[in-house]
């Protein structure tokens, strides 16, 4: 938990109107107390914006003007307060091409040139990417028409596919019909054949050889 | 006598100077950070006393301490802070009876600088670019904090400050310690600066 201090009693010792015993009270817990010394420096801020910022009346301004700026190094610590302020006062206010323009107008000419640089890098980059972007979109268009047409051309083999084996199963059914056919008419001649031979070993009679020429021309 | 020249000529060698770093440190290793933050409050307090060059005798105490720590070995009496505090208290006697004939009265000093100053328009210039500089290396929520703490009028600057705790989920105390820590950061990243330039 940190302990706090009365802040009047820290601007009066900075301000060097402290009586002596507890100025030395002060002093010491100035090295031994660490959040008393976060307090001092606080308040010593505190004192010099006000100053800044001409908020100090009285014996207040009397004693910073005769005692505080007494000093060169709390002149300094003044001189920079009056600094940051007009800086951190005029940086929200800013616009953003004010911002830009100011950027370039403060010397850091390496910090500039990096940055101008990676702007030209990232314009090149830019350009190369559209390029890059419309032969990769103008080859996938050409892709896409190349899918449709093999895409038809596929789509048309078949269809002539299922026409051609349409037809060989129609040819095997005709196949299998003039075989059947022709096996009937091979068993009617046998069977013609074996009564010849019946008819020969007993007697020829002329109706059956004359029905045999005629099957024979049929033939 | 012959103590007191022997205490003249001492210098700080490198074995004693890391000798006073490590009895700073107090068992922890700080990368010099507790040396620098203690050379920091000896400076202001002899600031605070208006004597007239408090890096000087911010130093000297330094350096009786790490005599005193070469000498005795250790110093166990007191913590590194409060032995500090008391060499100071002593080298600042001791700067007031010597140096009492050197010692200016205010009001001069106050006019003699205030001559020096006549570049100050250029100075300030040349610390805004510097401020501008340092702003930029600071992280994001450093610059914002820093931003947005020490800006507006009192009753705007109270709000402010309550805001950006309630955001950063810190109490106001935490964060006015933070903002007083990056506050000092920025100003010894400009003084550095505006010396260079």
């Amino acid at each position: 938990m940190n302990k706090t201090y009365d802040n009047e009693k820290i601007t009066s010792y900075l301000l060097g109107v402290l009586p002596d015993a507890e100025a030395e009270i002060l002093d010491e817990l100035s090295f031994t107390d660490d959040d008393f010394a976060n307090d001092l420096s606080a308040v010593e801020k505190d004192l010099v914006d006000a100053y800044v910022r001409n908020d100090l009346r009285g014996t207040t301004l009397e004693q910073f003007k005769n005692y505080y700026l007494a000093s060169p190094i709390r002149r300094e610590k003044v001189k920079f307060a009056e600094t940051f302020r007009q800086f951190a006062e005029t940086k929200p206010k800013r616009t953003f091409v004010e911002s830009l323009a100011g950027f370039f107008t403060i010397p850091r000419f390496s910090l500039q040139w990096s940055f101008a640089l990676a702007a030209l890098a990232l314009l090149i980059l830019g350009g190369w990417f559209y390029r890059e972007n419309s032969r990769l979109r103008f080859e996938m268009e050409q892709a896409k028409t190349n899918r449709e047409e093999l895409l038809r051309r596929e789509n048309e083999l078949k269809e002539r596919e299922k026409q051609l084996q349409d037809e060989i199963a129609n040819r095997q059914t005709a196949s299998e019909e003039t075989e059947k056919e022709l096996a009937k008419v091979r068993e009617e001649r046998e069977k013609l054949e074996r009564e010849l031979q019946n008819q020969k070993s007993i007697q020829p009679q002329p109706q059956i050889v004359e029905k045999q020429e005629k099957f024979n021309r049929n033939r | 006598m012959q103590k007191t020249e022997q205490k003249k000529d001492w210098n700080l060698s490198p074995a004693a100077f890391r000798r006073l770093l490590e009895w700073f440190d107090e068992g922890a290793d700080s990368d010099g950070q507790k040396y620098l933050e203690m050379r920091g409050r000896l400076i202001s307090y002899f600031d605070r006393k208006n004597c007239l060059l408090p890096e000087e005798l911010a130093d000297e105490t330094l350096n009786r301490v790490a005599r005193r720590l070469e000498e005795a070995g250790k110093i166990e009496s007191e913590t590194p802070a409060k032995f500090c505090y008391i060499t100071a208290r002593f080298v600042f006697l001791e700067s007031l009876r010597g140096k009492e004939k050197q010692n200016v009265p205010i009001d001069e000093t106050v006019h003699q600088k205030a001559a020096a100053e006549t570049d100050e328009k250029e100075e300030k210039e040349k610390m805004l670019v510097c401020l501008e500089n340092c702003t930029g290396k600071l992280d994001a929520a450093n610059r914002e904090i820093i931003l947005g703490y020490y800006v507006g009028e009192e009753r705007t600057k109270i709000e402010n400050r309550r805001a950006i705790a309630a955001r950063l989920e810190i109490s106001v105390n935490a964060l006015s310690i933070r903002a007083c820590r990056i506050r000092d950061k920025l100003e010894t990243c400009v003084k550095k600066c505006a010396e260079k330039k």
